[in-house]
């Protein structure tokens, strides 16, 4: 078990070190596969969300005609840098400044996102219970119970929602069963109201709110709330320290997943709601379809972007910076 | 390492701590004929222990033996089908984990994800309503005895293993528990620091003075850390002693076996008197001498248990002859450990038995070798009658 004295024989070849070695052709190639790999998701925004996003800017600032198609650009990439410029001095605000004259817009932007909070507040107040429910079913039980919360997405989101004026309506399902049972004596009005539209959005977002809390509290280390308790925490008090605090995260990324297109949601307050629903998506429907006009719509888009989006990152930001 | 009381008057003569010897003595925590099934599965079987105050209590069995249940019952995270846990005379069933002055740490240190490593160790202290100065000064204490005072404001995620395995400690200390539960503590931390922290453990227990209750699978932890052990089969109890006795004087075999290497040797008892157990085994010329044993009758079967450092091994040709205890053999195994070597010597064609030898020497000259024949012996004091 002796070794000999350290008399190590020399490395015939000692690497040279004022020169670096170079980099192997493979080690290159695995670095451009890294960041071609990187690369892809931003070449696939670029083209499915930016390039599109522009071509609907640049129609924001463009006046409507009568005509195929029905707007007229102000600028164009062919007259060149100066063209660009020239075009610039005289920019058509127009359609923006139109949509703050103009009450509608405004009041369809503040009544959407107000619907679309409350609404929110509900699938979160329902959605939870079904998710914690499901987190903690025995583990067998779990992907069944999975595939039953996806299911409904296996049917057209329109006909389901179509569903619900069979229900909602005045002789429909829900009224008869109420005056069956005696809890009415005169059928309740739902359907065209803006109950409708709530019940409507929680029903048909609840999924998106469901998963990313079920995700968030299935993987919670069950050892927490006993170390809870073992410190001292009642029961109650264990679930809103480690249970409800530990999914946030999935709370404030359900939310998201409801409020955003529940903001712009068009088919429910269409087939649900009464004349007095005002969203901006059905504003926007309209100033497409019924009014032809592109470029004021283009604008409504693009503001309803600049006024949902841009809070919404700076909010994740900051959340992601206060976790970090 | 029993012998606290040592440390604090030192031209005293040491006092050996072994209250469980003393009949005046109060046990603090005790359970009485506890009996926990699962179904079909009975995980704890009609077991009675006792825990006194100060003590550093190991539960050491194999997985599954009920030792981790029983370490849950005291916790309250599970109740008892029938029987009774108490705590300083007081029954704790029904009482709910949360009004239970235990703390516990756990296999998985359970650490809160999202609070600083003060916020960790202060959340027990914040639901005792204690005033925020007092909580600020225990939990500083506490981060000053585990040596965490320069990582308070860090999240677990930025600690190593070892760091977060006294945040853990650290945490299940601060509200100065009567009883402190240690489940599978060091499991999770490489061999070095597994040594070092068993140290801390037991330094720390001596300054704190509160009774340590650990769960482990691990023989050389629960031999290090604890006072008396209890090793658990199947839900019972096969022996509750020392260290040492565990060691040296095993009831069982099961015992003998599970706590350090072990010969073991079945025959027959051909003589049982005050002088020694006389067991005839196959394939050796006279029956082999062991220690007395109350439970030694003459015509039984039972088995010889000898410890490989307790075997003396000579070359045939250096042997000795005289009366006593010798197997002949050939080495047919030799394992170099670095500190000892151990040998397998096949004795009379299929047993094979281990003998160490300590590496006293740098280099020293190993005669013996493969196929080599060898005597074995060993005295009669050392080798332990076990019944069957």
């Amino acid at each position: 078990m002796l070794s000999s004295p350290s008399i190590r024989p020399m490395p015939s070849s000692l690497p040279n070190k004022s020169a670096p070695p170079p980099i192997p052709a493979k080690a290159r190639d695995a670095a451009f596969q890294a960041s071609l790999a990187a690369i892809a998701p931003f070449v696939w925004l670029l083209c499915f969300f930016l390039v599109p996003f522009l071509i609907v800017l640049k129609i924001s600032f463009s006046e409507a005609v009568i005509a195929q198609p029905p707007y007229v650009p102000n600028f164009s990439l062919q007259s060149g840098i100066t063209g660009l410029w020239a075009s610039a001095q005289d920019f058509t605000r127009f359609n923006y400044e139109f949509l703050f004259e103009d009450s509608l817009y405004i009041n369809a932007y503040l009544s959407s996102v107000s619907i679309a909070a409350v609404a929110t507040a509900i699938t979160l107040v329902v959605g939870y219970p079904i998710a914690y429910a499901m987190a903690r079913a025995p583990a067998k039980w779990r992907p069944l119970l999975l595939a039953l919360i996806i299911l409904p997405f296996w049917t057209s989101f329109l006909i389901r929602i179509y569903a619900w004026i069979g229900i909602l309506k005045r002789d429909g399902l829900l009224n008869e069963l109420l005056l069956a049972v005696g809890l009415i004596a005169e059928p309740l009005t739902i359907l065209n109201t803006n109950t409708a539209v709530y019940l409507g959005i929680v029903y048909g977002y609840l999924p998106f709110m469901i998963l990313p809390i079920y995700a968030a509290i299935e993987r919670q280390d069950r050892a927490l709330l006993e170390a809870a308790a073992d410190l001292g925490s009642p029961p109650y008090l264990a679930f809103w320290q480690v249970t409800v605090r530990l999914s946030v995260p999935g709370i404030v990324a359900g939310c998201l997943l409801v409020f955003i297109p529940a903001v712009g949601e068009f088919v429910i307050p269409d087939l649900l709601g009464g004349s007095d629903t005002l969203m901006i998506g059905q504003t926007l429907w309209n100033e497409f379809f019924r009014n032809r006009d592109w470029p004021l719509a283009s604008a409504v888009a693009v503001l309803l972007v600049l006024v949902l989006v841009i809070p919404i990152t700076l909010f994740q930001r900051a959340q992601s910076r206060g976790a970090a | 390492m029993t012998d606290r009381a040592a440390a604090a008057g030192a031209p005293q003569p040491p006092r050996q701590f072994a209250p469980w010897a003393d009949p005046e003595a109060k046990p603090l925590i005790e359970f009485e004929s506890i009996v926990k099934t699962y179904g079909d599965t009975v995980a704890v079987d009609s077991l009675s222990l006792a825990i006194y105050p100060r003590e550093f209590f190991a539960l050491l069995g194999p997985s599954g033996c009920g030792k981790t249940t029983l370490m849950r019952l005291l916790a309250g995270f599970e109740t008892p089908s029938s029987g009774d846990v108490k705590l300083a005379g007081q029954s704790l069933v029904g009482v709910p984990p949360h009004e239970r002055p235990i703390n516990m740490m756990f296999q998985s240190y359970a650490l809160f994800p999202h609070l600083s490593v003060w916020d960790n160790i202060a959340f027990g202290l914040r639901r005792d309503r204690l005033p925020k100065g007092e909580i600020a000064a225990r939990v500083d204490e506490m981060l000053a005895l585990v040596q965490l005072t320069a990582q308070a404001k860090r999240k677990p995620d930025q600690l190593s293993g070892g760091q977060r395995q006294r945040v853990a400690l650290a945490r299940s200390l601060a509200k100065r528990p009567q009883v402190l539960l240690l489940d599978e503590p060091l499991a999770a931390l490489d061999k070095k620091l597994r040594g070092q922290t068993q140290f801390e453990l037991m330094r720390l227990q001596e300054t704190v003075g509160i009774t340590f209750l650990i769960v482990t699978h691990d023989q050389e932890e629960a031999m290090v850390l604890a006072d008396r052990i209890a090793v658990m089969r199947a839900g019972r109890i096969e022996q509750v002693a020392t260290p040492g006795d565990i060691y040296e004087s095993p009831q069982s075999r099961y015992v003998a076996d599970f706590i350090g290497d072990v010969n073991l040797i079945d025959g027959e008892v051909v003589r049982a008197d005050d002088d020694g157990v006389a067991l005839q085994v196959q394939g050796a010329d006279a029956p082999l001498l062991l220690a007395p044993s109350p439970s030694a009758r003459k015509g039984t079967a039972g088995t010889a248990a000898i410890r490989p450092e307790k075997m003396t091994m000579v070359p045939v040709a250096d042997a000795v002859r005289e009366a006593g205890n010798a197997l002949h053999g050939t080495i047919a195994d030799i394992a170099y450990m670095g500190d000892c070597t151990i040998y397998r010597v096949r004795v009379g064609g299929e047993r094979l038995v281990e003998v160490s030898r300590l590496n006293r020497r740098r280099a020293e000259a190993h005669a013996l070798t493969w196929d080599d024949d060898v005597v074995l012996t060993f005295d009669p004091a050392d080798a332990i009658f076990l019944a069957q």
